[in-house]
């Protein structure tokens, strides 16, 4: 079945960085950065833990960041809701970001990879189509 | 004036058991404060800049886009705002999000793939 949304994006959604709110699991509302540079998407610990994830039995994935070399946790998120887009079972590697960041996920192409994507800045506008 | 209303309920509330009463006097003390706690989250954002902000979403409000909340918690550090999210009942309607401005620069992952060839997902510069 076809999804699509379009929304027209506020003002601090795209001041340097595109942001998108979304829903995971029903009842948890965060800011999330569209990150096509990124192959996993990744969530903070303190998100997983909100959604029930399971993380000491969660296979893992070795990542390097910044600082150092570490083998995370990759989740399944049960349901995004993106304005009314949902997937179902959308993997999430687990990892702590920086505060300065000022997101709690980075939406990389384990998602994208599955929708049609149209971003017009200039107009604001989110264009997002999933089959 | 004390009508005869009010003595009935008065009555009514004698009936009840001493953990009732105290329920109703507590929501009575804070009926003010619970209707006052749902705020404006442009006037929150600008009275905690640079916080994390946990807000509970009120019945009615856009979940993808909340106006107004009640403050759950507010912290300069992510962890501290989100120990007070754990402990909600996950069926909560919770908004989390950060009022400063979101500064990407400098943050780099790096994913190591099984033929150790790795896929950079760098954010900003």
């Amino acid at each position: 079945m076809t999804q699509q949304i379009r929304l027209t994006l506020p003002q601090w959604a795209i001041d340097n960085v595109v942001l998108v709110n979304e829903r995971l699991n029903e009842h948890t509302t965060i800011r999330m950065l569209l990150d096509t540079g990124a192959e996993y998407t990744i969530i903070t610990p303190a998100v997983a833990t909100r959604l029930g994830a399971a993380m000491e039995s969660a296979p893992r994935v070795p990542v390097t960041t910044a600082t150092r070399r570490e083998v995370v946790p990759l989740i399944q998120v049960n349901q995004v809701d993106l304005h009314g887009l949902i997937l179902q079972n959308v993997e999430c590697a687990v990892l702590n970001l920086p505060d300065v960041l000022g997101v709690d996920e980075l939406r990389g192409m384990s998602f994208l990879k599955r929708c049609r994507l149209v971003l017009d800045l200039p107009h604001r506008q989110l264009e997002i189509e999933t089959e | 004036m004390i009508t005869h209303k009010a003595r009935a309920v008065m009555q009514s509330i004698q009936q009840l058991s001493l953990d009732e009463k105290k329920y109703i006097l507590d929501s009575i003390l804070h009926l003010p404060e619970i209707e006052s706690e749902i705020r404006d989250l442009t006037l929150l954002s600008a009275q905690f800049p640079n916080e994390w902000l946990a807000i509970s979403v009120p019945e009615g409000e856009d979940h993808y886009a909340p106006q107004r909340g009640r403050l759950i918690a507010h912290h300069r550090e992510r962890s501290a705002t989100w120990d007070q999210v754990m402990r909600l009942p996950s069926s909560q309607d919770v908004y989390v999000f950060f009022t400063g401005a979101v500064t990407a620069k400098g943050f780099g992952v790096i994913f190591d793939d099984a033929t150790n060839t790795p896929d950079v997902a760098t954010v900003g510069n």
